[in-house]
């Protein structure tokens, strides 16, 4: 905004010439999105974030509690593009131009001029309101201070933001926005919203092209903290959303896929399925007229979806669908459209397989043993409380303000692994009250559960995302590249049960705990922490010294049974091990605990009951490595003596096995008696009980 | 015999197995504690528990494996079956269900242990007499029929628990004498405490046919 900006880019551009091409490994610094950006900074970063999204152009985004000082004008958000460093979005636009990168090189003149204009007006507008709230509407101002200052130490924190809320004043004093009420602005900010809403019209996009400005406005408002502060943007937000989640979804461009059906109504559920539309159209507050097309969109687009596989899906009462469908309504867009977004949100985000809910439990024991333990005593296992969570993607269970906001989150994040967080989140926020249910029977408690969503407002949901987010990144995540294809793909295996169900903890990959561990070698300063593991080898003694991964710590389980007491010594040993790796921030230190056999059933009875000895005690973070050693050596193939320590080819029962054929006949005698085991133990990773 | 108190000449491994809730760990508790656990939590997975008991004159260290019940821990719970000398199976006389549950139980176990494996059926909860839904000579017909051991005993109680454990071990130690269960199998179940020698001691220390059981 600010003219000196503008020139230093104009004076980039100069030299750029011969550089033509975008660096692939430019960064954006910006503040915390969560506890420190403020809505007008905030809205910045967005916007420039969404340009270059909308370019295609690769862009690492670090997070910075210093951003504002780093930069060269002292305005967020900045990038680094090779040797460039170049703040605002203004001059980033210009910067990427020299380029020959543009969004609106497809626009005609007086297009651009339009466009221009619209601009302007709603940085103007926009910009200026969402400063005007945060430095002066009393009821923020405080939240403000708090966000401004976190990150110094007092008194530092004080003097900032006394400093800033002066600069702001005296801006918008300039400006004469300093004299305005707040329903002034409220009233500025609303012109401007019918403004754009006006030129929208029917039309999807203000340009031909996806414009940037409604996305930008649009992730603004549901990013920033402040959004129930200015009721306006709502509107923005409702206008929006059909193409914000038209886009997420992908079903843009995606041809009628309605065209198919047939428009006979034969189903031998079909009774059933008009009979429950009617029921939930009853319930709605429409008039007459509007409940006749509503009621016939339900049912077109429900027995579309049942005919549209070859081999037919079944409707049946409380399945979900009709709830999937509420939100979709209230965008009311037209039937096959609404359709494609159904669909879209059925194959990518809805999990089909009965090992949903298993993969719940683990989380759940993951997270929080004690709770899962209680549950598992009260034998409430997720099916009976998470079904229609999981089938409805929560609309069943959430009011529908509620919902719409979680939905405009979640389809912009697009992981499909998220619903999994969200309902661990209501679990484990509401611990104390389910552990408190000691005396109740198994169907209150999964009543009481299966009602928690209900009580979210939509105050709650920016917090509840974020901490599901949270939980996300304290978990090790291999198990979403295993389960992906399982739980969202896969319609022909629905009744095939993996071994999930009999998985004893998390498993985790031996990808996932070789990558960490490399990606530790070279921490980045970002702050950002991943899981960090604590690998644990539970095999014998001598299989230990012939070879271990390097950062693995020794636990001798054969202790646990001969002496339980030198036992109890070793744990606590290698517990304050944990600790001083973790204060030294060692490479080999992680508050994740990842327990290490040999891999093979038998062999690992007692590296089980270790485990299982670590939940009863209701440690968390407890994982277990899916095809323990054996798989550890195997991924490293020829490089295994170089990684490994201490390896010793001789001993090595790996490479052992390797070398003698002896042992495949003393196998294939175990396989006769244990076939089942056997066969489990090939199929996947959750076949060696993770 | 007047031996130390830990002292010992053999170790047992035994097994319990049986649906959720019958109340195996109350079971084991109550033999090894002698205590009613009241509100006892779900094994996670697999659990032990050790005693020693006098069978015959011998100092015998029972190690015992206690299992989770739940269907989710089946594949976890079967490695454990191998190298059992004993198997404790467990139904609950008040419950119906666990009692038919009995034959993929019996099925399991001796698929996975060995033909020397000796199996006891307990039927528990015997002090809930009102409740009961498994009648005495049903349960009974079933164990003689399959060659098994049977009681019926009450955790709560204690009521013949201790049989049932003790019992089984004298059993073990006569297939011991008899030369039926080898001790130089990998997967009999039994060992020699380490510190002593090998099977020789066997008929030194232990003169044919005094035993009592």
């Amino acid at each position: 905004m600010s003219t000196p900006s503008v020139l230093l880019a104009t004076s980039f551009q100069h030299e750029l010439g011969s550089q033509a091409e975008w660096d692939e490994d430019s960064t954006l610094y910006q503040p915390y999105e969560v506890e420190q950006i403020l809505m007008p900074d905030n809205a910045n970063c967005l916007s420039v974030r969404v340009f270059l999204k909308m370019l295609n152009l690769p862009l690492d985004i670090k997070y910075k509690t210093n951003a504002e000082y780093m930069s060269p004008n002292g305005k967020v958000p900045f990038i680094k593009c090779g040797q460039f460093v170049i703040a605002q979005l203004e001059s980033i636009i210009e910067f990427v131009q020299s380029k020959n990168y543009s969004l609106s090189k497809d626009l005609n003149n007086s297009e651009k001029d339009e466009m221009r204009t619209y601009m302007s007006s709603v940085n103007s507008v926009f910009g200026n309101a969402e400063s005007y709230i945060v430095w002066c509407d009393p009821d923020v101002v405080p939240i403000t201070s708090l966000r401004c200052g976190i990150v110094y130490p007092f008194p530092l924190n004080h003097w900032i933001t006394y400093i800033k809320k002066r600069a702001n004043k005296a801006r918008l004093n300039a400006l004469g926005w300093l004299k305005k009420s707040l329903d002034d602005v409220y009233s500025d900010v609303e012109k401007c919203c019918e403004f754009l809403s006006d030129r929208l019209g029917d039309s999807l996009y203000f340009f031909n092209v996806i414009e940037e400005l409604e996305t930008a406005l649009k992730e603004e408002y549901e990013n920033d903290g402040y959004s129930r502060t200015d009721e306006d943007v709502d509107n923005i937000t409702e206008i929006a959303r059909p193409n914000i989640w038209q886009s997420c979804l992908d079903v843009n461009n995606v041809e009628n896929k309605m065209d198919i059906f047939d428009d006979i109504f034969d189903l031998p559920e079909q009774a059933v399925l008009r009979e429950d539309c009617q029921h939930f159209v009853s319930k709605l507050g429409n008039n007459e007229e509007d409940k006749i097309s509503v009621l016939s969109d339900l049912e077109s687009i429900l027995t579309c979806h049942c005919k549209a596989l070859p081999n037919r899906r079944k409707y049946e009462s409380n399945n979900g669908w009709i709830d999937l469908l509420l939100p979709l309504i209230t965008l009311k867009l037209p039937r096959s459209c609404m359709y494609n977004l159904f669909e879209a949100i059925f194959d990518k985000f809805i999990p089909r397989h009965v090992d949903s809910f298993h993969l719940l439990r683990l989380l759940i024991l993951y997270h929080d043993p004690e709770l899962c333990n209680f549950l598992d005593t009260k034998k409430v296992t997720p099916d009976l409380y998470a079904k229609l969570w999981f089938q409805s993607l929560f609309a069943s269970s959430c009011n529908l303000t509620v919902i719409l906001s979680i939905w405009d989150l979640y389809f912009q994040k697009g992981d499909p692994f998220f619903i999994f967080f969200l309902a661990l989140v209501i679990i484990v926020n509401d611990r104390d009250l389910i552990l408190n249910l000691k005396d109740e029977t198994k169907s209150k408690i999964v009543e009481m559960i299966s009602l928690l969503p209900s009580n979210l407002t939509v105050e709650d949901v920016t917090d509840f995302c974020a901490l599901a987010q949270y939980y996300d990144s304290k978990t090790p995540s291999s198990f979403k590249k295993e389960l992906e294809t399982l739980l969202f793909k896969d319609i022909d295996c629905l009744d095939k049960d993996s071994k999930l169900s009999q998985a004893l903890c998390l498993p985790v990959s031996v990808m996932e705990l070789i990558s960490n561990s490399e990606e530790r070698n070279n921490i980045s300063d970002s702050g950002e922490e991943n899981v960090r593991f604590f690998l644990i080898d539970c095999r014998p003694a001598e299989q230990y010294n012939a070879g271990h991964p390097p950062t693995a710590f020794h636990l001798d389980c054969n202790l646990m049974l001969q002496e339980p007491n030198s036992f109890s010594t070793a744990v606590q040993g290698l517990l304050s091990c944990q600790r001083q790796a973790l204060a030294a921030n060692s490479k080999a230190g992680g508050e994740h605990l990842c327990f290490l056999g040999c891999g093979e059933l038998l062999a690992d009875q007692y590296t089980h009951m270790v485990v299982a000895s670590f939940l009863q005690k209701h440690t968390h973070y407890v994982s277990l490595l899916s095809g323990g050693y054996g798989a550890f050596h195997k991924y490293l193939g020829d490089s295994a003596d170089t990684y490994l320590w201490d390896h010793n080819e001789m001993l090595c029962p790996v490479c052992q096995k390797e070398n003698t054929s002896s042992n495949i006949q003393i196998s294939k005698k175990t396989s006769e008696i244990n076939g089942h085991i056997e066969k489990s133990e090939k199929s996947d990773i959750f076949g060696i009980i993770g | 015999m007047s031996a130390p108190p830990y002292s010992y000449s053999y170790i047992f491994k035994y097994i319990i197995i049986g649906d959720m809730g019958v109340g195996k760990s109350c079971l084991l508790h109550q033999f090894t504690e002698k205590k009613f656990m009241s509100d006892c939590p779900h094994t996670i997975g697999v659990e032990f528990g050790t005693r020693i008991i006098e069978v015959c004159g011998q100092q015998i260290k029972l190690q015992i494996w206690d299992t989770a019940g739940q269907e989710r821990f089946r594949a976890v719970t079967r490695s454990y079956y191998r190298g059992a000398a004993g198997a404790l199976m467990v139904y609950d006389t008040t419950r119906r269900s666990t009692y038919n549950h009995l034959s993929s139980w019996l099925t399991d176990t001796r698929n996975l242990t060995n033909s020397s494996t000796v199996i006891f059926l307990i039927g528990n909860k015997s002090d809930l007499k009102d409740q009961r839904d498994v009648a005495y000579e049903e349960a009974k017909q079933f164990a003689d029929e399959n060659g098994l051991m049977f009681v019926e005993a009450s955790a709560k109680t204690g009521d013949n628990v201790e049989e049932a454990f003790v019992e089984t071990a004298k059993k073990i130690f006569q297939r011991i004498q008899d030369g039926r269960l080898d001790l130089n199998a990998t997967e009999s179940g039994v060992q020699h405490k380490p510190s002593q020698p090998g099977r020789t001691t066997l008929t030194d220390q232990s003169p044919k046919n005094t035993c009592t059981c």
